[in-house]
């Protein structure tokens, strides 16, 4: 599953942000989708640009391949685990 | 006005704000999907048994969910296919199972192909060995395989009054003192 878009409002933006980890909770999203539908075969890709790509490496736990970065098993199920705790 | 450049704390603040990966070319898209591919394949195969059942667990655990929220109108058995489900991604033989929670091969086989409906203390046993499998696994409401079963229940029931309806609708009324009253 491949995001291609993701965006989050001015107003959760930035230190003054409203609200936190609204990108981690629509990547986290997308991995359950991708998780119900293949199981052990389940892959979020996404492409940053280079200079944030190691954000989401640290952040996300993600995986870089080329210019494309993937979060996988076992990753996906930890990422998954990690926001449904922080519900 | 002038026009600082961005710095890397930007960027990063950016990527909480969006990001945009749609791909220039379909040529792009092609080589990045096909990098991808083979990474991820040589990572799937150094992927133990462990984390592959816990991925198909995760499965029928949303699965299971996404059954649940919402009414589903079919001829499936989705309590009985969620349990096959269960049962062989974890064990081996369906009997070990059947041991495990004290009951019967038999019995497993009858609510497993439909044959019978499960009894409540078939349900409570799986509840308990669903809490147990799933402790260190995911977050797994032990009310999920009553919700099925019950989902289940209602929808069929629903889906299936012009069967039952017309035969029992003859034998409901209301008493003409509970008429007047309304």
């Amino acid at each position: 599953m491949h995001i291609r878009l993701l965006t989050v409002s001015k107003d959760n933006k930035g230190k003054e942000k409203q609200y936190d980890g609204i990108a981690g909770n629509l990547i986290t999203y997308a991995a359950k989708i991708a998780v119900k539908e293949y199981a052990e075969y389940a892959c979020v890709s996404l492409r940053p640009k280079s200079k944030i790509a190691q954000h989401y490496i640290d952040k996300y736990n993600m995986k870089l391949t080329g210019m494309t970065l993937s979060i996988e098993v076992p990753e996906i199920l930890d990422l998954i685990n990690h926001y449904d705790h922080e519900k | 006005m002038t026009m600082r450049s961005k710095t890397n704390k930007d960027f990063i603040e950016d990527a909480e704000y969006g990001l945009d990966s749609r791909y220039n070319s379909k040529k792009d898209r092609e080589s990045e999907a096909a990098s991808l591919m083979e990474a991820r394949l040589m990572r799937m195969k150094n992927l133990s048994k462990d984390q592959i059942i816990r991925a198909k667990l995760m499965q029928l655990k949303l699965k299971m969910e996404a059954y649940i929220e919402q009414p589903m109108y079919d001829d499936q058995n989705h309590f009985a296919d969620f349990l096959k489900e269960y049962v062989d991604t974890i064990y081996s033989t369906r009997n070990k199972f059947a041991h495990d929670i004290n009951i019967t091969p038999i019995r497993l086989s009858q609510v497993i192909n439909n044959h019978r409906d499960p009894k409540d203390e078939f349900i409570m046993k799986l509840m308990i060995h669903s809490e147990k499998v799933y402790e260190n696994i995911c977050d797994f409401q032990k009310e999920t395989w009553y919700q099925v079963y019950f989902h289940e229940k209602i929808c069929d029931t629903m889906s299936s009054q012009e069967k039952w309806r017309p035969k029992l609708e003859k034998d409901v009324k209301l008493s003409e003192a509970i008429e007047q009253k309304l």
